[in-house]
Parts: C-alpha cells; structure tokens; sequence
C-alpha cells in the first residue's frame, strides 16, 4: 500500500520531468530534430519575407512623401499625423485587446526608431567623414571607423538605452528571442548564440567582459556572437547598417561600421547555460 | 621555429593522374639555402597530379592569431607553393583574432603571408565571429566591400575558360539575413559553373567537440545549397581538420586549424571520413574537369588526408557561369 502511495506521489513529477526541455531533449532522434528545424526555418523565412514586403511598402511611401514634402513644415506636419495616426491605431487595438496587433505595433516603433536613426544619423555622419574605399588599407580601416564613432556620438549625445529598442518594444522582442530558443528546436539557436558571445564562448581562450553602455565603442578586441538565422529572421528587419548581436544574455544593437553600441536590451535571453538553458547538443 | 622549405629536398611529386591510378613520381625540387642544421625531414608525396589547364588554389582557417603556430604552418604554405603553384587563396573566416589595429593586421596577416603576398598570391577571405565585418573593405582580402560576395576562377589562367569552370561563393554565416538569402540563391541559381563552392566560417557539418556542426545554418543553407549544385563547401571555426562523408551529395571539409588548433578537439562520429586534431593544417585543391584533387597538409608537411572526387552534381550551363 505504501509503495502504491509512494509511485502515486512519483506520476506528477515524472509528468512535468517528461514536458521540460530538457527531459524532452535527452530522447531526442536527430532526424526528427532535422525535420523540426527545417519546419521552424521554413516558418522563420516565411516571416522575413512578409517584413520583407511591409518594409518594402514602408520605404516607396516614405520615397513618396519625401518627394511630396518640400519644406520642413510640410515635412514635420507629416511626421505629427503619422504620430497620431500611429496613436490612434494603438488605443483601438488596446481597446479590442488584440494583443497580435499591439505586438506588431511595438516592433514597428523599433523599426522606425532604427530607420530614423539610420537616415538621421549614420548616413550624415558617414556623408561627413566620407566613404571608405572597397580596396582600403588596414590603416584607412581603423581610421574610417573611429572617425564614424565619433561623428555619430556627437551627433546623439543624449542617447540613452531604449532610444531604439523603446519601452513598449523590448517585452515583446524578449517574447519573440524566448520562442526561437526555446525546446529541442531552440536548442541549436541556444548553441549557435554561445559561439563568439565574449563571456560565455565556449572556446575558454576567448572569453572577455564587454561593458555595455549606450554611444560606447564595442570592444575590437572582443568576438561578435554568432546570430542565429531563426532569430534574426523573425525580430524585426533592421537596415543592413544596424544588426543585432548579443553579450551574453544581453541584446545589443550595434552600428557595424562603426563598431559602436546603439541600445541594448537586458536579459532579453533566456538563460543560455546552466541547468535551466535546456540540453544543447 | 622550423626553418621553412627544410624539408623539401627529400620530397617527391607525385605527378600524373593519381585519380585513374596512373602515378609518375618525379624527383623532388631542390633547394640551395636548404639549412645544413636542419633536423630529420619528413618525407611526404604530395599527392596532387599538376594536370595541365588545372586549377589550383589554397584553404586555410582561423588564422590571425600571431602566434608561432601561424608563423610555422604560414612558412610551410610557401614551401608548399615551390611545388604545388597554387594561384589564390581562400580563407573561412577568423582572418585577425582579438583588436584589429593596422598593426594587428600586419603580424597577422601580411608578415606570415608574405611570401605568398610577394609572389603575387591573391586572398578571398570570408568573415568569421572574430573578424571584424570592416574586413570586407580590406584590399588584401579582396572582398570588394562585401560580406557576401561570388567570384570566379578560371582554370588555366583568365580568359582562357568560355564556359563551365569553378565559381566560388563566399557566404557571412555569423549573420545570415534575409537579404543574403536571397542574394545567395539568385547567385547560385544564376549560375552555370560546373563546380560551385561555397566557403564561410561556421560548419554545418563538424565533428568538433567545442562548437560542432551548426545546425540552424545546415537547416538554413543546405536546401540552397541542394537545391542549387553546390558540390563542396570549405569552414572553419572548429579548430581541427575535418573531411566528412559525402552529405546531401555535398563535400563538407573543416579547416579550422591554420593558425588556431585544438589538440584532441575531434571526437569522430558517423559523418567524419577522415580528420586530425593533432597539429596546424591547411589544405591544397585541384580541380581538373569534373575531379576534385585535394591534400590536407600540416604545419610539419605531413601529408594528413589526401584523394579526388569526382564532382557529385551536374548543372545545366547557362549564360552566366
């Protein structure tokens, strides 16, 4: 009897070990992992294509007003519609509770917000140091890039984190990060995250700290984490100048060029290693 | 330090046409300023048949570290050079590890590589996750601005190939959006090249113990790459040397230890063919008509894995090869 009572108090915890991560990963057959991937990829590119198409429409109407709106007048009494049009639309969708719509909302203001920055910042700041050649020398390099970073830090001195990733943006970008990674399908994207991310390669010879802070040079000494493709397909699509890389758990939003950090987004991760990463293979 | 080219008085050539079992070993290239002092050589075939009209090119990964073991495996790629007159080099990414001043980029990259610099010698790198992505505007790396980019070799010298021949394509698997999706296909569905390879940094198929293959990218890339004709794909990132079984009729090698090495990284599974994890290597490639000739060679010119394939897929020729 007492066995009988002992196994009972055994099935709910064996129940929740069986649906963990984890626990579903030790069982895992590589060709059913092939095959789940190749269905959450398959899904992923699906999604870039249609923020492929949104941006697509998003640039001819801003080519269009760009060419409509002359003065600076004109030009800034389109933006204050837009904020209003864009403020409407997120009351009405506040009020419906449509929590898919309010999702996309806060990653359209990212994809402003980089766009913004993209055309207010890096382009003039790189119209104002110039180029660099397709065929540089080392020495250009270098100086190209600290001359970029100087020019975009003096041109956004107030910078500060959430500028880019705003408020009402980051719980939803964790969300989408969390999905991507998360289970036996997430588990290669949690593996691929680890590769040149500085504090938790894991090759031990290329550990180092990155201190993140907003407008400050990202290490050249340090690697760049490898993004994986899921992710980067799925959060929003930013402009080839702007990319997402992370530091640890940490996302940051890195001006390439000029190897320099834009925002970051804390914990925006789930715990890559440890117990509660989930078994990677 | 090695003196570099000690050994290659008691090498031999193997010349002809290894593939069909036909092999004339002709006498080893001679060298004068061979050092008196140096130790006891290695004696090693290299296995490559020199055919005439033959492509020849150099792999090397994870590189720029500045260490001896670059410096060493460096000076055996110009020994190599005195026999096998390769004409360009492809690197898979990690070109300068750590701070990448201009400095960095001369005792990284341009003193190694020198001699093979200074013979005229050209370089198409890929970028890796230690490699800065201004990389791509580094004349040296002939990447023309682009972290993606395509290229063509003509076997034989330029000009002299109409159609067909060898297109490489050289992918920034650290962050494959969108955008170089869509270019890769375009490219690789655009062309009519008999042989299409395609060379980044991270494996999608690897046996090594630290990273492995990179299974998002396998999942991402294979289907362009099957869906295309792609015959062979050269990475890094993996500090061994890795030639894998044939998978989805493509040859995936890792070359990953060209400056950087794991000792006792490879742990063999069912997709290895053949690897090493025991010292610096870098690899050497022929393509004569529809045969791949290849040999992995180390720091110390042992040769470590040597054959041909033949190439698995055949492409309809189209305009554009």
């Amino acid at each position: 009897m007492s066995l009988l009572r002992s196994s009972l108090v055994w099935i709910p915890v064996l129940l929740l070990c069986a649906s963990s991560p984890a626990a579903r990963a030790l069982d895992d057959d590589p060709a059913e992992i092939q095959k789940e991937l190749a269905e959450k990829m398959a899904k992923a590119i699906k999604k870039a294509e249609e923020a492929q198409r949104k941006a697509a429409e998003k640039a001819a109407k801003r080519e269009k007003e760009a060419r409509e709106d002359r003065t600076e007048a004109q030009q800034e009494a389109r933006e204050k519609a837009y904020k209003q049009e864009r403020e409407a639309a997120h009351h009405a969708a506040e009020a419906a509770h449509d929590v898919a719509k309010l999702d996309a909302q806060a990653l359209d203001l990212m994809e402003d917000a980089v766009e913004d920055y993209v055309k207010k910042v890096h382009k003039p700041a790189e119209k104002q140091v110039g180029t660099l050649p397709d065929k540089a020398t080392a020495a250009q390099i270098d100086a190209h890039r600290r001359a970029l970073a100087q020019a975009i830090r003096a041109m956004r001195p107030q910078a500060r984190q959430g500028d880019l990733i705003p408020p009402g943006a980051q719980p939803v970008v964790k969300r989408v990060i969390a999905d991507e990674l998360a289970g036996r399908a997430g588990a290669p994207a949690r593996k691929e995250i680890l590769a040149g991310n500085p504090p938790i390669d894991p090759d031990h010879d290329d550990r180092m700290t990155v201190r993140l802070a907003v407008n400050a040079d990202y290490p050249a000494a340090a690697a760049l984490s490898t993004v994986p493709p899921s992710v980067i397909l799925t959060l929003p699509q930013l402009r080839k100048e702007v990319e997402y890389r992370f530091v640890n758990r940490d996302l940051v939003l890195l001006d390439v060029e000029a190897n320099l950090i834009l925002d970051f987004l804390r914990s925006a991760a789930p715990p890559l290693t440890g117990a509660t990463a989930g078994k990677v293979r | 330090m090695r003196a570099p080219l000690r050994d290659l008085a008691r090498r031999t050539i193997l010349l002809g046409l290894a593939g069909a079992g036909v092999a004339v070993l002709a006498p080893a290239l001679t060298r004068a300023q061979a050092p008196a002092t140096a130790a006891a050589p290695a004696t090693s075939t290299l296995p490559l048949p020199l055919k005439d009209g033959s492509l020849r090119f150099m792999v090397m990964g994870d590189t720029g570290t500045a260490d001896p073991g670059q410096y060493e495996t460096a000076r055996e790629m110009a020994a190599m050079r005195q026999q096998f007159p390769f004409e360009f080099v492809v690197m898979v990414g990690d070109n300068i590890y750590g701070s990448d001043s201009a400095a960095d980029y001369k005792k990284k990259f341009e003193d190694p590589y020198k001699p093979l610099l200074d013979a005229g010698v050209k370089f198409y790198a890929a970028l890796g996750n230690h490699d800065n992505p201004n990389q791509a505007s580094y004349a040296l790396f002939n990447m023309g601005g682009q972290r993606y980019y395509t290229f063509r070799a003509s076997p034989g010298g330029a000009g002299k190939l109409t159609h067909g021949g060898v297109r490489f394509f050289a992918i920034d698997s650290n962050y494959l959006r969108k955008e170089q999706l869509d270019w890769l296909t375009k490219e690789l569905g655009s062309s009519g090249s008999d042989w299409k390879i395609c060379f980044f940094h991270h494996p999608l198929y690897s046996s090594g113990k630290t990273h492995g293959s990179s299974l998002e990218s396998r999942a991402t890339l294979e289907p362009i790459f099957v869906q295309n004709g792609v015959s062979v794909v050269l990475t890094g990132h993996d500090h061994i040397y890795e030639r894998t079984k044939l998978e989805q009729g493509i040859q995936h090698f890792v070359i990953g230890s060209g400056g950087s090495l794991r000792r006792g990284d490879l742990a063999r599974t069912d997709i290895t063919e053949k690897g090493y994890d025991q010292d610096y290597v870098f690899m050497l490639a022929e393509i004569a008509g529809d045969e791949f000739y290849y040999a992995a060679v180390s720091r110390k010119g042992q040769i470590i894995d040597s054959g041909v394939f033949k190439r698995p897929q055949t492409t309809e020729a189209s305009p554009r090869p």
